[in-house]
């Protein structure tokens, strides 16, 4: 083995080494030379003296190079030649053993071409390992009043990567010179018109001057946005991302200058971002167009969110840096927090504990990622049980036929072969097997991949997944790992053949001790399939469990979209108007029963919460945190909320300081420990002259945030009274919804041409949408189970198959003397069961212990639920016990007579 | 593995590595200096293709048997020098033993004096 290897070093350096040699045999021949000279010839003369006692040079290079490049190859050429006729010999094997080991691998590596994307790419700009992300963590009570942007919260700390305008200056301004520190923020959706094409929905940011500089970027076309740009009094310029230049600019190369409408502001494309650069933002999330920093409020348009950039009690700003080449980071983090500090002095909590921490910036966002890991941990272990199973199986389909092929082991040992030779030709074997599986792997997995990809719920599609080197490497890593977990056990035991024996017990020999190995293996497989079956079975019956639930309103017949008239410049009289009119029109559609809206989609996942601190009057011991729905009357008629108590909104309710709420029946449980809650009062938030809400009547519980949180406390809002903006329209229909798709564009068309229709779909697509990740790990693990009991069933058949081919003889002599053939029958069925019930027994406390890690991902039922295991347990042995039928039945037909013959 | 040897008929085949490695206990040489060697203390007996010498070097570094190193020569030009390895050592030691045997054996039978002669 050791010189296979230096023979493969000499391989692959033979350009090299024959350039020493010819140096090395140039100074020979120079040397003589000179000592002939010396001796008294002429200088040709001894040349020529030289070559003659040297032969001939390039002869001696081409023999020297046999032994770097073509004896290595033949070498090679001719183990791989044998492996791949020792496999083609055996078809049903070969396909058995590619097939079985390149599904688990294509899953394998589909797992992995997602957690390269998602967790391990880096941003594609130069010198990421600079760029940090700038975190705060406080206590309980942070000092703002209102953020943006991802944040987490428990008693003791909060924390956030979202920080006030104010701040993000101050802190740039600390560490000038030592971090460039630049900032972003994100618009969500907003309306880009260009030229006189209605407006479509794209995504946009804000970015600071400093942004693509401190990236290190260059644009593909024009400029980048400059900190000349990034004034409150400077003209509006966007850049645009390279996907949204070619998909709906048409890569017109005069792009810069091109005036296009973004929110309805008239904006100037400057440049385009390079092909590739997705933005800092989150994991798969993309800015088509990204404006100044200082211009938010120009563009954002929804009424009473137009002051994030002058409060400092707003904190909306995301913030990374790139420290100067160096510096370690920790070095600018006094100064960015002393500066963050600066600007919140006055404020009631600026006294609690705040620090700003300094995280790895090089992958973008962190906290999207983060959220995805415990998923893709989920899935590379089942994957990676599944390979284990699949390795285990294709180990003992080897050993099985590694102990028929003993004769021809023998053969080849009594003919010279050297042991080293026969493992290595048997390792040959395994890695053209996980080599193929690999290539099948490779192909399936992208495939399987972008299947995969909508498990994760991101909202953005930015996400690229390609089979690019890593994915490769990887792959080839799972190959050769495989070849050696399945093919040692094989080959050491190849290595093993004594020659004489093996040649003399041929294919009758008596030898079924050998198979102890198998049987482990077999025990070992067995109980890795209990896991992966108890795994699929709780997430397959999570999925149930979840589709089972009742939401509390009616998603059957129901159609809803969303319309965002604020980003094409509505303010709010206009807002109310253009509902108003779209409700009359939508009614009058034929086949709509109902129709209302709400300001966030049923089963969306987007909440709004607030805290109830003031009840009655009285300060609550503890607050109350809502959920906050602002509806249209007719809503609770339309998606069918009952109403249980009190009274439904009218269309007189005026804006005031007292105003009505409907409230749910959690709510009126915690809050009011359901004691008569009409007509009483409380109040959100601390602020003294915050409005009074009288609660008017109490609905029936719904879950309107997530299917798989119960019913939130929920306060129902009048849209008389509370600001709207973007708003869900709901259709209650009398027809099938989606055939009123076509009637719903056009009747907003007829309004609003520039108006675009968000998510026009049916409720229970909402619905089947919103349990995508679910639903796919439930196939996943369904499918890759279904693999496991396959391969189980196969890796039982085999062996068993194996032990009554080989116990035949035995066999014939029982029954010679009088055994029944079903005593016969339950001794082969009986040994099977046996290996059958150590199996699930290891593996049902395997997966119980595997199970913990799933619990978060579970809905209706522990990760020990019984019936699961029963139903796993149940399956598998009925499976296995099919398997080891046949080849027991077999053995029960032995005519004694033949198998005492064969003997 | 068997490939031609490259050694001339004058040398029973595989006697050029095993005279090589004997070189070599020596110390390190170059090639040239194993040439020479060779050819001086054989007293210009054994007839060595000097280029031969060279594959022969090769296998026996596949083989593991010799290592090798660039260093400078006395004139200060860069040369390859190679050197015993332990499993080289360990080979010699082998090769020497038969080689005894072997030529013990065929001086026996040079030597013998027929018996059935009178």
């Amino acid at each position: 083995m050791r010189i296979l290897l230096r023979r493969l070093w000499f391989m692959l350096r033979r350009d090299r080494l024959d350039a020493q040699l010819k140096d090395e045999i140039e100074w020979h021949l120079e040397r003589r030379t000179e000592e002939l000279t010396d001796a008294g010839l002429s200088r040709p003369a001894a040349r020529e003296a030289a070559l003659r006692a040297f032969g001939n040079p390039t002869r001696v290079r081409e023999e020297s190079r046999d032994f770097w490049s073509i004896m290595t190859l033949d070498l090679l050429g001719h183990d791989i030649r044998f492996a791949c006729r020792a496999l083609a010999r055996q078809p049903a094997l070969a396909l058995i053993a590619v097939g079985s080991l390149g599904a688990a691998m294509a899953a394998a590596i589909a797992v992995f071409g997602l957690a390269n994307a998602v967790l391990f790419d880096r941003l594609p700009v130069p010198d990421p390992d600079r760029l940090v992300v700038l975190r705060w963590v406080a206590g309980s009570q942070p000092p703002f009043e209102s953020l943006d942007g991802w944040s987490s919260s428990d008693d003791r700390e909060s924390t956030s990567t979202s920080f006030s305008y104010a701040g993000f200056l101050a802190a740039r301004d600390e560490v000038r010179g030592k971090a460039d520190v630049f900032g972003f923020a994100d618009l969500y959706q907003v309306h880009v018109g260009a030229g006189s094409e209605p407006p479509q929905i794209a995504t946009g940011q804000v970015v600071s001057g400093n942004y693509y500089s401190a990236l290190g970027l260059r644009p593909v076309v024009g400029r980048f946005i400059t900190v000349e740009d990034d004034r409150p009094d400077a003209e509006p310029v966007a850049v645009v991302s390279h996907a949204f230049w070619t998909a709906r600019l048409g890569a017109r190369p005069d792009v810069s200058g091109l005036v296009v409408r973004i929110n309805g502001v008239p904006t100037t494309v400057v440049g385009v971002a390079p092909k590739g650069f997705n933005g800092t933002r989150q994991v798969g999330e993309t800015s088509d167009v990204s404006m100044p920093l200082a211009l938010r409020d120009r563009f954002v348009r929804e009424p009473g969110d137009q002051r994030a950039q002058t409060d400092p009690q707003w904190w909306w700003v995301i913030m990374m840096a790139r420290v100067a080449p160096g510096l370690a980071p920790p070095a600018i983090q006094p100064a960015i927090e002393a500066g963050v500090k600066g600007t919140f002095e006055t404020h009631k909590n600026a006294a609690g504990p705040f620090r700003v921490e300094l995280l790895d910036g090089s992958r973008g966002m962190p906290e999207e990622r983060a959220s995805l890991v415990e998923p893709i941990t989920i899935m590379a272990a089942i994957v990676a049980l599944v390979v284990l199973i699949a390795c285990t199986n294709l180990a003992n389909l080897l050993l099985a036929r590694g102990a028929a092929r003993d004769r021809e082991v023998a053969l080849r040992l009594a003919l010279g072969a050297s042991r080293g030779h026969i493992v290595r030709q048997l390792l040959v074997e395994s890695i053209i097997i996980g080599l193929l599986a690999a290539a099948a792997g490779v192909a399936a997995a992208m495939w399987l991949a972008s299947g995969l990809l909508p498990a994760l719920q991101l909202e953005a599609n930015g996400l690229e997944l390609a089979t690019n080197g890593r994915v490769l490497a990887f792959a080839a890593a799972c190959a050769l790992l495989c070849a050696v977990l399945f093919g040692v056990a094989p080959a050491w035991r190849g290595s093993g053949v004594q020659p004489v024996r093996g040649l003399k017990e041929g294919s009758a020999g008596n030898r079924v001790p050998r198979l102890r190995l198998a049987r482990v293996l077999l025990v070992a497989q067995v109980a890795l399939s209990v896991v992966i079956l108890v795994v699929a079975g709780l997430l397959w019956r999570t999925l149930h469990n979840l589709e089972q639930v009742s939401p509390g309103f009616n998603a059957r017949g129901i159609l809803t979209f969303r319309v965002d008239p604020t980003k094409n410049g509505y303010e709010e009289g206009r807002i109310r108007t253009l509902y108003s009119t779209l409700l009359e029109r939508l009614r009058a559609l034929p086949g709509v029963e109902r129709a209302s809206f709400s300001h966030h989609g049923l089963l969306y996942g987007w909440s709004s919460r607030s805290s109830v601190e003031t009840l009655e009057g009285r300060k609550l011991p503890r607050d109350i945190d809502v959920n906050r729905l602002i509806v249209e009357k007719d809503f609770f008629d339309t998606v069918g909320i009952p109403i249980i108590a009190g009274r439904n909104f009218t269309a007189l309710e005026q804006k005031s300081d007292l105003r009505q709420v409907l409230i749910s029946r959690e709510f009126a449980r915690t809050g009011f420990n359901l004691e008569a809650p009409i007509g009483r009062q409380f109040q959100l938030g601390t602020q003294p002259d915050a409005p009074r809400y009288e609660v008017i009547g109490v609905v029936g519980d719904a879950r309107v945030v997530r299917l798989k949180d119960p019913a939130p406390p929920t306060v129902y809002f009048s849209y008389r009274q509370e600001i709207t903006f973007a708003v869900v329209f709901v259709l209650k229909t009398s027809v099938a919804p989606e055939r009123l798709s076509d009637a719903v564009r056009t009747t907003v068309a007829i309004i609003d041409p520039d108006l675009p229709v968000a998510r026009l779909r049916t409720q229970e697509a909402q619905i089947a949408a919103s349990l995508q990740r679910e639903r796919l790990f439930a196939r996943l693990a369904a499918a890759l189970a279904g693999l496991a009991l396959a391969l189980a069933c196969i890796g039982l058949y085999g062996l068993m198959a194996y032990a009554v081919s080989r116990r035949t003889p035995e066999i014939g002599i029982r029954m010679a003397l009088g055994a029944a053939r079903g005593r016969v029958l339950r001794m082969i069925v009986g040994d099977a069961c046996r290996l059958m019930v150590i199996g699930l027994a290891i593996g049902l406390g395997a997966a119980v212990a595997f199970g913990r890690y799933l619990e978060n991902q579970l809905f209706g039922l522990t990760p020990s639920d019984p019936s699961t295991q029963a139903l796993a347990i149940a399956l598998l042995a009925m499976v296995s016990l099919a398997a080891a039928y046949l080849p027991a039945r077999r053995a029960s037909r032995v005519d004694p007579l033949i198998a005492l013959k064969s003997e | 593995m068997g490939r031609r040897q490259s050694t001339r008929a004058e040398l029973l085949p595989g006697t050029l590595d095993m005279l090589i490695l004997k070189t070599l206990t020596h110390g390190v040489m170059h090639g040239y200096g194993i040439a020479d060697h060779i050819k001086r203390t054989s007293g210009d007996v054994l007839q060595i293709e000097e280029g031969s010498l060279y594959p022969a070097l090769q296998r026996l570094q596949i083989q593991g048997l010799v290592a090798s190193d660039w260093g400078h020569s006395v004139n200060n030009r860069r040369a390859r020098y190679y050197r015993l390895t332990r499993a080289g050592r360990r080979q010699l030691g082998d090769v020497e033993g038969s080689f005894d045997r072997l030529m013990h054996a065929i001086g026996r039978v040079m030597n013998s004096i027929d018996p059935s002669g009178a």
